[in-house]
């Protein structure tokens, strides 16, 4: 049968040759766009180690010198008394669930800081992002425990001291991260200070299309730091908050309006934005992009399609004597229609093997970025296979059509024309 | 004979309609996709209000500051830096600075509504490079801006937010708590606009995060646009960008500090795909990859109607085997083929301008991932040069397309023609 579809292809070589021809830079070009596509969208789906519904970031700012309102007799107390009694009247109102301050940690936040780690039995270093949060900040975007237990239980023991990780914080030697508790590790190049790790989350992504952000939690910023901050680290400092489930939408707008009501010396709450808006706004970039090659992914297949249609069509219509009298002789419809759609598909893998070659190397050469997934044999073969089935179920659809066409004719009219 | 030649290519693509209609969509859809691509980049480079002077325009976003003691700073520009390297530029018609990133303000309406706009304070001259359309009044000047004066220039949709109307220049308004005076209203900035975006703006030094600098000045939050008389000039204000940084790092050797800008003072396109402080944009790769793309839109069509041209020509090789046994010259013969071609793309083609513009209304948002209400009329892109090169694409499609299979059908020998 397959030897009986090659000789038909190779009879017909000179169309074939430009669907040959298609079908190969069409098979580069698409396992490109899919192996994008593959990798973005199985690192979006991966759980986030957060949750941003009902969240919102407050900011903050100081009053100064010639501001409406400017109150000079404060002098007793710090800018940083003032935020820290704004974010206990925060925590007083009746929608609001917990309140958080931090640097350079919350979700979607563009800047961060880094450290490296020294382990205490050993004496390699790595760098890792750090996270500078008060104890609320986990209930706030309800990091989870690998433990299963709710984050109350890593809001209780962050304290000075004490880390709290994620599991792939140590991933070279931990990998499942479990044993990661307990463990003493030094912020190089301290070594006086010792920080045992005293809760273990699950995987926190730094954003949707980050694969495996390695992070860790240290408790530097108590309340009695914070209550020295001036009137330049205050702006600088991250209010979070998460309001209760059920929430009535427009608690932005809602809390903006009532903010006087929760300013307090010279320190005022000027904005206020939903952690969505923010992520949206962060994400734009990336799925612009994504948009992009979804465009050219559709304009690839469409075309595919078109051109299948357009020589099997021809083809099947030249044919039709040829159809018509092997039905005479007691082909059935549903064995030519399998001949024509294995010729399309039997093309379609003479021109998948050197396209596929092409890809390999494309892989090899790492020309198309690991941060996400690394580049191996899985990776390949479902880029491959996924390839392979869009291009298939274009070239059958394609064919369908023109093959039915071509089957309805009588067998004695067929033999007629001959 | 050319009308001849029309009457029978309109025939031939009558007759065969499935294939027609392959053609007419797959030249479509190429022309769509390669136009919206165009038209994509050219929102990037593309000047508009108020960026309208962009083909004219350098930008300065970041700095990296070298201390003694072996440490890399990254930043935007600070006061000092302005004013001992930018401002001292001769050749360039205006030098604006302005802080880089909008940030939230929050404003008080009549009402004592609070809403929060996004804030850009920025220097006078921050209105010669960026034209704004004053629906008001007009921009505060120099001395207020040296003064650090608490004036201020607001959009329409602020002021219709704030006060319901936009007769409110000479109001007072309040931003961060502290009292500005309008003294202009301009139409509304698309965010598209980057460098010129915000809702409000006022003097750098009425605010407190635009006189905010550390490293002595040379770090900051400033960004800087300088303006050239004639994208001509750039050579020659390059030229003396690097003369004046050479005299600023002599007079930062004290502080033990070296300053650069990693290849800038930038153009549009360049100032577009500077994203990060620490490291110049990989622009070679951009341009490659744009190509590739634009390649493989143009080709795989190419390949596809080459391929149905050519089953149809085969069709119609008999026809042509009489023909020319009967005189016809290859001349004739290649011309009708073309002439087929032609139609059909251009055909094609129409519609293809129609479906790309078609999207771009309805796709408008999706393709431009528009934040907020400002959005940017795409009819503003709608013009001849876009049409050119859209065409442009159009004949080497149809050149691709036809000219091989009709080359080939040309050369046919008759006897074997007649007998296929």
């Amino acid at each position: 049968m397959i030897r009986m579809i090659l000789i038909q292809i190779w009879n017909e070589r000179k169309t074939n040759a430009w669907l040959w021809a298609e079908l190969l830079l069409v098979f580069v070009a698409l396992w490109v766009v899919v192996d994008w596509t593959y990798v973005n969208v199985s690192t979006w789906c991966k759980p986030l180690g957060f949750d941003i519904e009902n969240t919102y970031l407050v900011e903050m700012d100081v009053l100064t010198a010639g501001s409406v309102g400017y109150r000079s007799d404060t002098e007793t107390r710090s800018d940083g008394q003032d935020l820290l009694d704004v974010l206990d009247r925060l925590r007083r109102h009746p929608e609001v669930e917990c309140v958080s301050y931090s640097l350079n940690s919350y979700p979607y936040c563009g800047g961060n800081s880094w450290q490296y780690f020294m382990p205490q039995q050993d004496t390699i270093v790595f760098s890792r992002h750090v996270r500078q949060v008060s104890p609320d900040f986990f209930r706030v975007f309800r990091y989870e425990n690998i433990d299963g237990s709710p984050s109350e239980s890593l809001t209780n023991v962050h304290e000075w001291g004490k880390l709290i990780v994620s599991s792939n914080f140590w991933d070279a030697r931990y990998p499942d991260g479990k044993d990661l508790l307990g463990q003493g590790f030094y912020i190089s190049p301290d070594t006086t200070q010792l920080f045992t790790v005293a809760a273990v989350t699950n995987v926190v992504r730094y954003h949707d299309f980050d694969a495996n952000n390695r992070y860790a939690a240290i408790a530097n910023l108590s309340e009695s730091v914070v209550a020295t901050f001036s009137e330049n680290n205050v702006p600088m400092l991250h209010i979070c908050l998460r309001v209760k489930d059920g929430t009535k939408a427009g608690f932005a707008e809602r809390m903006l309006q009532e903010s006087p009501d929760y300013n307090v010396g010279n320190v005022y709450i000027k904005a206020i934005e939903s952690f969505e808006g923010i992520r949206d706004n962060y994400l734009l970039d990336d799925m612009n992009a994504m948009k992009n090659r979804i465009f050219i992914m559709a304009f690839l297949l469409i075309n595919i399609f078109l051109g299948v249609v357009g020589t099997f069509w021809y083809r099947t219509q030249q044919r039709r004597g040829e159809l018509g009298l092997r039905m005479a002789l007691g082909a059935s419809r549903r064995g030519l229609n399998a001949a024509l759609a294995g010729e399309g598909l039997l093309l379609l893998t003479l021109a998948a093997v050197p396209a596929l070659l092409v890809c390999f190397n494309i892989g090899v050469a790492d020309l198309l970025g690991a941060n996400q997934l690394p580049w191996g044999v899985s990776r390949f073969a479902v880029d491959s296979l996924l390839t392979f089935a869009l291009l298939a179920a274009m070239i059958l659809g394609a064919i369908w059509y023109p093959a039915h066409q071509a089957m309805k004719i009588k067998p004695a009219d067929a033999l007629h024309d001959e | 004979m050319y009308r001849q030649f029309l009457k029978q290519a309109w025939h031939q693509l009558k007759e065969n309609r499935l294939l027609t209609f392959i053609s007419v969509v797959g030249t479509a859809l190429a022309i769509a996709m390669i136009m919206a691509m165009v038209i994509v980049q050219r929102v990037e480079v593309e000047p508009y209000a108020p960026e309208v002077n962009r083909d004219r325009t350098l930008y300065v976003k970041w700095i990296s500051a070298k201390t003694d003691a072996g440490g890399f700073s990254n930043s935007a520009l600070g006061a000092k830096t302005v004013k001992e390297l930018f401002a001292r530029m001769t050749t360039p018609e205006a030098v604006s600075a302005y802080v880089g990133m909008e940030s939230n303000a929050l404003a008080v309406g009549s009402d004592n509504t609070l809403m929060t706009v996004k804030m850009k304070p920025a220097d006078d001259k921050f209105f010669k490079v960026f034209e704004f359309s004053f629906l008001a009044g007009a921009p505060y000047t120099e001395a207020d801006n040296e003064a650090g004066l608490p004036k201020v220039v607001i959009t329409e949709t602020t002021a219709r937010k704030l006060y319901g109307t936009i007769d409110v220049v000479g109001q007072s308004i309040r931003l961060q708590y502290k009292d500005y005076t309008i003294v202009g209203v301009v139409s509304d900035v698309s965010t598209l606009a980057s460098a010129a975006y915000a809702e409000v703006w006022m003097p750098l030094s009425s605010t407190g995060i635009g006189s905010f600098t550390y490293l002595d000045g040379v770090l900051g939050v400033l960004q800087v646009a300088i303006l050239a008389k004639s994208p001509a000039d750039f050579p020659v204000i390059r030229e003396e960008f690097e003369r004046l940084l050479v005299q600023y790092n002599e007079s930062l050797r004290e502080a033990e500090v070296t300053v650069n800008f990693m290849g800038e003072p930038d153009t549009q396109i360049v100032y577009n795909n500077r994203k990060w402080a620490n490291q110049p944009p990989d622009m070679k790769a951009f341009y490659w990859q744009f190509a590739i793309v634009i390649v493989l839109l143009l080709l795989v069509p190419a390949i596809n109607l080459s391929g149905l041209t050519l089953s149809r020509m085969r069709k119609r090789y008999p026809e042509l085997g009489v023909r020319r046994a009967f005189g016809a010259t290859r001349g004739e013969l290649l011309g009708q083929i073309i002439m087929e071609s032609l139609l059909l793309t251009l055909i094609g083609g129409v519609v293809g301008l129609l479906l790309s513009y078609g999207s771009l209304f309805l796709l408008d948002e999706m393709l431009f991932g528009m934040i907020g209400d400002v959005s940017l009329s795409v009819t503003a892109l709608i013009d001849p040069a876009v049409f050119g090169i859209a065409f442009l694409f159009c004949l080497i499609l149809n050149l691709l397309s036809a000219g091989i299979p009709a080359w080939r059908a040309s050369r046919l020998n008759i006897v074997n023609a007649l007998n296929a």
